[in-house]
């Protein structure tokens, strides 16, 4: 127990971040049951108003910034080291430093359900004047804005700590056009958040001071300007989402390039794309404030309109790894797949409200809500669950059940859209998120039917994972070193590795060391 | 083969920084252009080029005394991580820094005592995690100087 209080070895923090996300998810996704449940049909009274927003304000919270992102960067943490052949992160105490950061500050914003008042109940967006209003918005607000200062701190120095060790500490002939492209798309979201989370900070404490100490940054009765905090969010809001999917193309290649028994498709477009995708991401923040009339819409529609140009090189470059490959449906590849199909449909709603007069019509509506669920939920979380069932062979020895894995799969897949495909036609007929109930008009009822009834599906799907790591620890069969025939680096040592990841180094002398040394050309 | 074609990688590295740089100036050019306005919007590209600059101009300063084992393309011989340097594998300082760090915000809003407190002991711990990374033995990387002789034969001294 003292052992992981104080662990330093980047192992055992990868397993610290993704065993407490995916606590956090635990905890988000029985929010996400109640906000299903007030919603199941119309003039609902089971949740009131207060208690709603407060359930999708710690619902959206906790997903954005204590599951999805801070995921990606424990799986960074267990993976870039053994992928490139470093020991461990440049900074071993920096980085269990960023962890307790992460922990303290998450468990902070649910502290906020104890306080008096409740918890934040001012959306994931935490909008001024709500969110500096004192009624309403007492102790629980505070505590969030606290607790997210500390994630935001902590993932700036996580950034750091990932960026120097992906340049420095490379085994030798582990060149940078060598590593896999996971650790590639790590390095671009490490600049992304070098970028985007000061801003963030900023803001939070710009709010606080209006709050305590008699600031008037957003009071526009003091000359402050409301719209400035918006400008400060998205500039970071904006970039939080390419934080929490580039990762995840990472490991959906990974997985796609594995299971298809094929290298990976277009190496060098995926790290340019990665690096596009992240320039543009930081060009197009007020597209989340077209309704304002305070920012110039043309612009930050024509530069959203881009970002689609390199997303698409990658399913393109995804779709030719799979060309004509000896495809093995695994539970991971199913999970890969699943997050194509889905974060299609994300990518082509996002166009949809990146025009304007379109956006006019679908801002604060359940469109929204679909677009970006489509993107997180059906894109990053099914990712998520593709590399849990990738890599638990080598994190713990083990593997996940595949029979389970397969019911999981389906499960979540079917539970997903029966969710949120019906919410882009609750947007269409006009349905306001954030409103804790809705009058019986048009089609709302029937849809919220379905898309409740599709929430409990999912809800079977992560118990039926979780029963599955249950299942297969108490089983505990051993794997091979390299289950899948994977081709990186980390595949050639232990499952799980040893302390400082090598005993000895293969020479590398390409991109696929693990195939190198399967097929003889390298020692 | 010569230094210039070593360090290559990592001048690939600073290459896109500078590109993700100019493409920020392009943007905030574009935006200005455009919006007709001079915002928080272009304060804030400016703010991200700036940053990207910098962070480029870094790299190269980096780059031009980098002699790094992973940019040598074709490696003579496999040598076992461990020769990077021994890494630590516990310190009780990470969580206890975490711990102040909220006792020192909170603090700052609803008690002074508290944050005064929190503050210092924040400060001790970091001043400990310090002094604890400065005497552990091989803790510091000694990656670049080491490589420099690693096409030498000496080894394991
Ligand atoms: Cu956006």
């Amino acid at each position: 127990m003292i052992g992981w209080l104080t662990s330093t070895n980047h192992k055992n923090i990868g397993i610290l971040y993704i065993v407490t996300t995916m606590t956090f998810f635990v905890a988000a996704g029985a929010l996400a049951l109640l906000i299903r449940s007030q919603l199941a049909f119309p003039g609902n009274t089971f949740l009131g108003p207060h208690a709603f927003n407060q359930a999708f304000t710690l619902h959206g919270t906790a997903m954005i910034f204590l599951v999805i992102a801070p995921f990606g960067i424990g799986l960074a943490n267990y993976l870039v080291p053994l992928q490139i052949g470093a020991p461990d992160m440049a900074f071993p105490r920096l980085n269990a430093t960023s962890f307790w950061l992460f922990a303290v500050g998450g468990l902070t914003v649910f502290g906020g359900l104890l306080a008096y008042g409740g918890a934040a109940a001012t959306g994931w967006t935490a909008y001024v004047p709500l969110s500096e209003i004192a009624e309403g918005t007492g102790a629980g607000q505070d505590l969030w804005i606290v607790g997210l200062t500390l994630v935001a701190v902590s993932t700036v120095l996580t950034a750091i700590n990932l960026l120097v060790t992906a340049v420095l500490y490379r085994a030798p002939g582990m060149t940078m056009w060598r590593m896999p492209i996971f650790t590639w798309e790590v390095v671009a979201t490490a600049v992304l958040i070098l970028m985007a989370f000061p801003p963030l900070t900023a803001a939070f404490a710009m709010l606080l001071i209006d709050r305590h100490t008699g600031g008037h940054f957003f009071d526009p009765t003091y000359g402050g300007n409301p719209v400035l905090y918006q400008h400060l969010f998205w500039f970071f809001g904006h970039p939080e989402v390419y934080v929490m999917i580039l990762p995840f193309f990472g490991v959906v290649t990974e997985v796609v390039a594995t299971f298809s028994h094929k290298p990976v498709f277009g190496y060098v477009g995926m790290v340019i794309s990665a690096f596009a995708i992240a320039g543009l991401s930081i060009g197009v923040w007020a597209h989340h404030m077209f309704t304002t009339g305070a920012v110039s819409n043309p612009f930050f529609s024509a530069v959203s309109f881009l970002i689609a140009v390199p997303t698409g090189v990658k399913f393109v470059n995804w779709i030719g790894t799979m060309w004509k490959g000896a495809i093995e449906l695994s539970t991971a590849m199913l999970f890969a797949i699943g997050f194509m199909l889905n974060f299609l449909i994300g990518g082509i709603t996002g166009v949809m409200v990146a025009s304007p007069p379109l956006d006019y019509g679908a801002h604060d509506t359940y469109f929204i809500v679909q677009h970006f669920h489509y993107t997180i939920g059906g894109g990053s979380l099914f990712a998520l669950f593709a590399a849990l069932f990738f890599w638990f062979p080598k994190m713990f020895g083990i593997r996940l059940g595949e029979g389970m894995g397969k019911w999981s799969f389906a499960l979540l897949f079917v539970g997903f859209n029966a969710t949120f495909l019906p919410m882009g036609f609750m947007g269409l007929e006009g349905m306001a998120r954030r409103v804790y109930t809705y009058p019986d008009v048009g089609h709302l009822a029937l849809l919220n039917g379905i898309s409740t009834a599709g929430s409990v599906v999912m809800a079977v799907g992560v118990a039926l994972f979780f029963v599955n790591v249950l299942v297969s620890a108490l089983l505990a069969k051993p794997v091979p070193d390299n289950p899948w025939n994977g081709y990186s680096l980390e595949w050639l040592t232990s499952s799980p590795p040893p302390e400082f990841n090598f005993h000895t180094l293969p020479r590398i002398q390409g991109k696929r060391p693990a195939w190198d040394v399967a097929s003889g050309a390298a020692p | 083969m010569g230094c210039g074609q070593r360090s290559r990688a990592l001048k690939t590295f600073v290459a896109l920084l500078l590109i993700s740089g100019a493409f920020g100036v392009a943007i905030a050019v574009a935006y200005w252009l455009i919006a007709h306005e001079e915002t928080t919007g272009t304060a804030l590209l400016g703010i991200m080029s700036a940053a990207l600059f910098f962070a480029a101009s870094y790299a190269i300063i980096a780059e031009r005394n980098a002699n790094l084992a992973g940019d040598v393309p074709e490696p003579q011989t496999a040598e076992a991580p461990e020769d990077l340097g021994i890494f630590t594998t516990h310190s009780p300082w990470p969580i206890l820094v975490a711990l102040c760090a909220l006792g020192a915000l909170s603090g700052v809003l609803w008690s002074p005592f508290l944050a005064v407190v929190s503050l210092c002991a924040l400060l001790l711990c970091l001043w400990r995690l310090g002094r604890e990374s400065a005497i552990t033995p091989g803790s510091e990387f000694r990656g670049v100087s080491r490589r420099r002789d690693s096409t030498s034969t000496e080894r394991g001294s």
